[in-house]
């Protein structure tokens, strides 16, 4: 070997390192990039300032995700007691409603909420808290009551029907936010005390049967739009069925196949400055009967159907949504068991339901 | 040169264990910002009904009333309670209402509900009058017991079952005090008030809340809405299973032809 091609191969060696050197840095570069990207969620979350309108429940680089704030002061001076009106002493059982005073007991409710408040799960209430939450928990609103002994309720039911309003700050003006939107149920049982075995106190899980969860899925009905009053003679036609479980905002707009829903925007007082926010409001429907579906759903542009056609095929697609009993029959009346069947199921194993959103 | 190469190799070296490090890291940290995701959520709660264990069956259900606990799962179900054989001329004979009339059983079961009310909604075509009556269960052998007056009115009712069995029925006391919600009288015949009716006093035109905005209804197919009392209602029980037995007596207020005339009968029970 004489030296020139020596040279050539320590030259060789060289490139070799070069280009090896060139690729960690890329890499070094990436992994970095990774990194500040995780910690930087991380940062953004742990923000923790006051607000007066409006609490930051999810905090992108992009977007921030917002509810209307509903505490008095009284809560955040105090945090947990009662807010000033109706509201929340822990263990007397009470349902708070933030915006009556009549509103009923509803069993359960406290033991619900400390679940809720509790690790997994970890929740923060609306009522309770003016901070900054990672995790917020509110009231559907229902805008249906039930009488039992001349006393109202606002219960989750067969007919019930309603609103949940959130709101997205698009950071950049073309934000495209994918939103999760499940729903999950929760029951509430006595078990024995483990201080005192002769006493029983109240505890609310979760519901792990998935036949129950299953059949939530199809009727708590959640849609993008709705129209008319309400009444006998106008009734709620609804639109943008949310079927899969996604809620996608792009731009301002609610992506949906039957026709994108440009967001209204709103101006809201956060942390003492006026933003402007997407407003996003779903309808929820828990339709009465399997009849009141198939007799509603819209085929031809010209009938006034109360429910868009996509029903018709998340309802084709999910039997075990809708049916409990009589899946596979095509008799009306068959079908319609199997929809009260599967209302029946849930009413026995689930005693309040949570629907969750959450950024994918 | 060598110096060079020794300087990259060494920066080499240190790139590569940062690189290492960090992507290591990004190992470890992905999973915690989904974690960190995850957990950034709204939850929009709310309470859910608990269903009314409250049905309506036709005849018999198996049930121990010592320990008020149904005995298996079957029941009668609703559409067995046949209205066939309806002879306006024939069944039995009421005095004091001056018509003919035919009995059918039903009965209201159900666990935990204290007290109930019955509802009836019904067309009007026949012009036929119904009430409803607490009725006496009797089995086989104890109607086989009874004397003439006790068998006198029991209705038959033989179960769906694998073995049928017969069970007997009879009306006890008075009809069930009740009232109407939108009737009106209008040449002798009984109706449900419809489009651009005044109510009477008490009454309350329910149009709409049947047929919506559509206002093509014949004055017949106006059904009549009617439910028992709620000063004495209906007792089930607070805690445990119950089994009411019911007679729905259809007096055939003179009509002396049979015709092809329909009526739709609707008996609800609703806890009150």
């Amino acid at each position: 070997m004489n030296a020139e091609t020596k040279s050539m191969l320590k030259n060789k060696k060289f490139v070799g390192s070069f280009i090896m050197l060139c690729l960690l840095f890329a890499l070094l570069l990436i992994s970095l990039f990774i990194v500040f990207n995780s910690s930087l969620g991380w940062f953004a979350v742990s923000g923790s300032a006051s607000v007066t309108d409006m609490q930051i429940i999810v905090n992108r680089f992009d977007y921030e995700l917002l509810v209307d704030r509903i505490a008095s002061t009284t809560a955040f001076d105090n945090p947990g007691a009662p807010v000033a009106g109706a509201n929340p002493s822990v263990g007397d059982g009470e349902f708070d409603r933030i915006d009556s005073n009549s509103d009923p007991v509803y069993p359960g409710v406290s033991p619900f909420k400390s679940t809720l408040a509790a690790s997994p799960y970890s929740y923060s209430f609306a009522e309770w808290s003016t901070n900054d939450a990672s995790k917020l928990a509110f009231e559907l609103v229902n805008e249906t009551q039930t009488t039992i002994d001349s006393v109202h309720y606002r219960y989750l039911m067969p007919g019930a029907h309603g609103t949940l309003t959130f709101y997205l700050r698009d950071r950049t003006g073309s934000t495209v936010a994918d939103l999760a939107l499940t729903t999950n149920s929760f029951y509430y049982t006595m078990i024995p005390d483990p201080e005192d075995s002769s006493q029983e106190i109240p505890h609310v899980e979760e519901v792990i049967n998935d036949t129950v969860n299953a059949l939530l899925r199809g009727h708590m009905l959640f849609f993008k739009s709705r129209t008319g009053s309400g009444t006998v003679a106008d009734p709620y036609v609804y639109g943008g069925l949310v079927d899969n479980e996604l809620l996608q905002i792009d731009s301002g707009v609610l992506l949906d196949d039957d026709g994108n829903i440009t967001l209204p925007t709103v101006t809201k007082n956060l942390k003492g400055e006026d933003v402007t926010c997407y407003q996003i409001t779903l309808y929820w429907e828990w339709p009465l009967t399997y009849g009141e579906i198939n007799d509603n759903i819209g085929v031809a542009a010209s009938q006034t159907k109360r429910y868009p056609a996509s029903l018709r095929t998340y309802m084709d697609d999910h039997r075990d949504f809708f049916f409990l009993t009589n899946q596979n029959s095509s008799d009306p009346e068959l079908l319609s068991d199997g929809y009260n069947d599967g209302d029946q199921l849930i009413g026995e194993n689930a005693n309040f339901l949570v629907a969750f959103i959450s950024p994918l | 040169m060598e110096r060079k190469i020794i300087l990259y190799k060494r920066l080499h070296w240190l790139f590569g264990v940062i690189a290492f490090l960090l992507a290591l890291a990004s190992v470890v940290t992905v999973p915690v910002m989904a974690w960190f995701s995850l957990s950034r959520t709204l939850g929009a709660y709310a309470p859910i009904a608990k269903p009314e264990a409250l049905f309506i069956g036709a005849g018999h259900r198996d049930f121990d009333a010592v320990n008020h606990v149904f005995t298996g799962d079957y029941f009668e179900n609703i559409r067995y309670l046949y209205f066939e054989g309806i002879d306006v001329g024939k069944g039995a004979y009421d005095a004091v209402k001056g018509s003919n009339y035919y009995d059918y059983v039903f009965c209201v079961f159900g666990k935990a509900i204290p007290y109930y009310k019955l509802q009836l909604a019904y067309t009007t075509n026949n012009q036929f009058d119904y009430e409803i009556f607490h009725a006496a269960e009797y089995t086989a052998t104890e109607y086989g017991s009874l004397d003439d007056a006790g068998k006198s009115g029991c209705i038959e009712y033989v179960t769906h079952t694998e073995t049928p069995e017969t069970y007997y029925y009879k009306a006890t006391g008075s009809a069930l005090t009740g009232s109407f919600l939108n009737l009106k009288e209008e040449n002798g015949e009984k109706l449900g008030l419809t489009v651009g009716d005044t109510a009477g006093a008490g009454m309350t035109n329910l149009h709409e809340a049947t047929y919506g905005a559509y206002v093509n209804v014949q004055k017949y197919a106006e059904p009549l809405y009617w439910q028992s009392s709620s000063v004495t209602k209906e007792v089930g029980h607070a805690q445990k299973d119950f089994i009411n037995y019911y007679i729905l007596r259809v007096y055939m207020n003179g009509k002396t032809e049979n015709d092809r005339e329909t009526d739709v009968i609707c008996i609800a029970a609703k806890s009150a």
